[in-house]
């Protein structure tokens, strides 16, 4: 019996802890490490700024469809209920998603590091550092086919509410600031 | 569905991460080629525009001490600029703030160089040079704080107000553009630009004039409501 609930914590504990400490650990190295300002850019973007909220808003719409698609793999979604090619668009669309963020965070972690002078900064350095978090732990959670029912919507909506955050307090504002430019 | 593809796609992930935050630190021994590449790009910056007369105003600014503490409204059309030096001493940046409007110029002294233009809405400031450079700060107990891209580079930065002779200063004659930042320290920095930036020579702050190629020259004040 006690074993049963120790087995049922675990599950649940175990992916979301080791997320956690991701999240944790990648606020840490962005707080330590030392700034350095160096940015690698892209041909056909007038700056690093524009290439980072290009490819954020390219992850964002990823999002979108991970939502949908997630929608319709749990059958909430009558018209596209039990198509075959739901599962793959999910999978792909969402490893696209990370792939974009990926030069983006890094560019944030290396260059400009954790800060937290303004709201909007706070914010977007707590998010991208939950996003992450919330992504290993989603990633956990798929392997294991004795998770609880709850644990993967949860997860897979912190993963989608995280990178909503970090696109709004980011992308959004650097369109609005700055108008819609390459 | 695979058991181990989530962790593939982690793995992938992490690898991934592991290799961008590489080529960014190959980026950071390499800043004498990206440089160089940034003052070749950097010519065209020069507005070719000599719509505002350059040497009527005075070089002075006009800084009643009432401005000192209180941070000025959006109605009050007093310039207060603010200069300094990029967190790692990078860059030389000086930014005019004058009613809701602002300009700013950062230059490293040697080659690259950037004249901005924007707006102050409340306490942000965003800049933006034709180039696309950036400037975007927060105005806050005498100083700005912010980040400052010039050519791809982005820099931070904590200045603060600069009182005359102290500012940001520039000087416009049919072949060359001049800016210079003089600090709170009285240490200068500026760039002489006629297509291609090189040091510029020293300026008299309490004159605004300068000797180019032999010629005497006369900088203005910025005073942040400039078009460049």
């Amino acid at each position: 019996m006690s074993t049963a609930t120790i087995g049922a914590t675990s599950r649940v504990a175990i992916p979301l802890s080791i997320g956690a400490a991701v999240a944790v650990v990648l606020g840490l190295y962005a707080r330590l490490h030392e700034p350095t300002g160096v940015a690698v850019n892209l041909a056909g973007f007038s700056s690093t700024q524009s290439v980072k909220a290009w490819l954020a808003s390219l992850a964002f719409v990823l999002a979108l469809v991970q939502l949908i698609s997630a929608l319709a793999l749990f059958g909430h979604l009558r018209p596209l209920a039990g198509r075959s090619w739901i599962g793959p668009l999910h999978r792909w669309s969402g490893r696209a998603a990370v792939a974009a963020t990926l030069p983006v965070v890094a560019h944030c972690l290396y260059a400009l590091g954790f800060q937290y002078d303004q709201p909007r900064v706070l914010i977007h350095s707590l998010l991208g550092c939950f996003f992450y978090g919330a992504f290993v732990a989603k990633m956990l959670t798929l392997t294991r086919t004795d998770a609880s029912r709850w644990l993967l919507p949860a997860v897979g909506g912190a993963v989608f509410a995280g990178l909503v955050g970090v696109w709004l307090t980011s992308s959004l504002w650097f369109f609005t600031t700055f108008g819609i430019i390459r | 569905m695979g058991q181990r593809s989530p962790l593939v796609t982690l793995a992938a992930a992490a690898v991934g991460l592991v290799a961008l935050l590489v080529v960014n630190s190959t980026q950071t021994t390499s800043t004498g080629p990206a440089s160089s590449e940034a003052a070749v790009t950097s010519a065209p910056v020069t507005p070719p525009n000599t719509a505002r007369p350059a040497a009527s105003p005075p070089p002075t600014n006009p800084q009643p001490t009432a401005t000192k503490q209180a941070a000025p409204t959006p109605t009050q059309q007093v310039a207060v600029v603010y200069a300094g030096r990029t967190a790692n001493r990078e860059a030389s940046l000086a930014i005019a703030v004058k009613g809701g409007r602002a300009a700013a110029y950062v230059c490293d002294g040697r080659r690259v160089e950037a004249w901005l233009t924007g707006t102050r809405t409340g306490d942000a400031l965003a800049l933006r040079s034709r180039a696309g450079d950036r400037v975007v700060g927060t105005l806050g107990n005498g100083q700005v704080t912010g980040t400052v891209t010039v050519h791809g580079r982005t820099l931070r930065f904590t200045i603060s107000k600069a009182d005359p002779p102290a500012g940001l200063y520039r000087a416009k004659t049919s072949a060359n553009t001049i800016g210079w930042i003089v600090l709170a320290d009285g240490s200068q920095v500026g760039i002489d630009n006629d297509g291609t930036p090189a040091p510029a020579p020293p300026l008299d702050p309490s004159t605004g004039t300068s000797t180019v190629g032999g010629t005497a020259v006369t900088a203005t004040s910025v005073t942040g409501d400039e078009t460049f």
